[in-house]
């Protein structure tokens, strides 16, 4: 059974389709009042997935058998919730939502600098909900996307949502033309945005202590912020209580301090790693990674 | 164009670690990526990325030049020659 994130999210491009036309034609809450029925078909007609949502409750969260079975509803039911929220975002009504920012200056300085940044999240909360945001303050943005993922949806959002408020960069499994649309848009100054916690490959990875058990993360974002020499800021869009938005921004600096001699790929990684737990700590609900992540169960 | 083929292994083999490989074991021919040649990865390919920022004054803007450039030691000389600033 495959222990890693297969390249591709259920639901794709129907999926999205069908929420941006229960949106368009009976606004937001029908769009969330569906949405229940969706997440109790999801929960057993999505096995798999439902299944990892339950392990991680029970292993690593530490949940209860009944707080489990309420955590499938809830993280099913925001995670559908994020898709929609982002679509709805996307068709220019952001102001629907209200937003906080956290440590906001960290990423306005090198938009401000114009330094190029690579911006790490993660399937965790919506960072899409940041898009409008980034551009008035100048910043270009390009989003390094899985090609399968990216294919699947890119039309259906284009076409019903208006403009993308960001570039998406690509990546194809054998060709490296992906590599210099990242490196040349740091060197114009740009956002680069990247998740750093999935990965398709087992030979490249890095592993750390992840919510108290050993977890594999991808090399590919940590090696690129740290050999391009450039800015680096963690990012997160998590959901409030309400129609509300808070965006998290770290840096490596400001969560760990460096240590001399320290190889810096290993630092922004550890930092990373501790940023994510502390926001999966704070919303468990809405850590989105639907496969076994530990690798708890699937070679058993 | 031989000098700087030489020149190009000894970079890949310093900035990749290849601590088992002699400039001499690289075949400057063979394919960079996959089984069949050097066996490097996308994660290797920022490393030539940057030799040729670095090393050569040449950064890459055109994502279509990847395939080419980088299909081969040669390849990445023939890149060198034609672009060196």
């Amino acid at each position: 059974m495959a222990r890693q994130w297969e390249g591709r999210t259920r639901g794709g491009a129907f999926g999205y389709l069908f929420f941006i036309r229960l949106v368009k034609i009976f606004g937001l809450w029908a769009a969330y009042a569906f949405l229940c029925l969706v997440v109790l078909y999801f929960i057993p007609f999505a096995p798999k997935r439902t299944k990892s949502v339950w392990v991680y409750s029970r292993k690593i969260l530490g949940l209860s058998i009944v707080r489990s079975s309420l955590a499938v509803v809830s993280s099913y039911y925001a995670f559908g919730q994020s898709i929609i929220d982002k679509v709805v975002t996307g068709m220019g009504l952001s102001d629907r939502f209200t937003y906080s920012f956290d440590r906001h200056d960290l990423i306005l300085e090198p938009v401000g600098k114009k330094q190029g940044c690579v911006v790490i999240g993660a399937h965790v909360g919506s960072w899409q909900m940041g898009a409008p945001f980034f551009g008035p303050n100048g910043a270009k943005v390009n989003v390094v996307m899985y090609d399968n993922e990216y294919q699947q949806v890119k039309d259906v959002i284009s076409e019903n949502t208006g403009h993308q408020q960001y570039n998406v960069i690509p990546v194809k499994e054998d060709d490296v033309s992906f590599l210099i649309s990242i490196t040349a848009a740091l060197r114009r100054g740009e956002l680069v945005c990247i998740q750093g916690d999935r990965y398709m490959h087992e030979n490249r990875v890095m592993t750390a202590t992840f919510m108290g058990r050993e977890a594999e993360f991808p090399e590919g974002p940590f090696v690129l912020a740290s050999k391009m020499k450039c800015p680096v800021v963690f990012y997160f869009a998590m959901r409030g209580k309400g129609r509300h938005y808070r965006f998290v921004f770290r840096t490596p600096e400001s969560v760990l301090p460096y240590i001399d001699g320290q190889d810096r790929k290993d630092y922004i990684f550890k930092a990373y790693v501790k940023t994510l737990e502390d926001i999966v700590r704070e919303y468990p609900m809405q850590w989105f990674n639907y496969y076994d992540f530990w690798k708890l169960y699937s070679d058993k | 164009m031989e000098e700087i083929i030489e020149k190009l292994k000894s970079q890949i083999i310093e900035a990749l670690n290849l601590e088992d490989l002699q400039p001499e074991d690289i075949d400057p021919d063979k394919p960079l990526f996959g089984a069949e040649g050097l066996g490097l990865d996308s994660i290797d390919a920022l490393e030539l990325i940057l030799i040729l920022e670095r090393d050569y004054g040449i950064k890459l803007s055109k994502p279509g030049e990847g395939k080419e450039v980088f299909s081969s030691v040669r390849t990445m000389a023939e890149y060198i020659i034609a672009h060196k600033k």
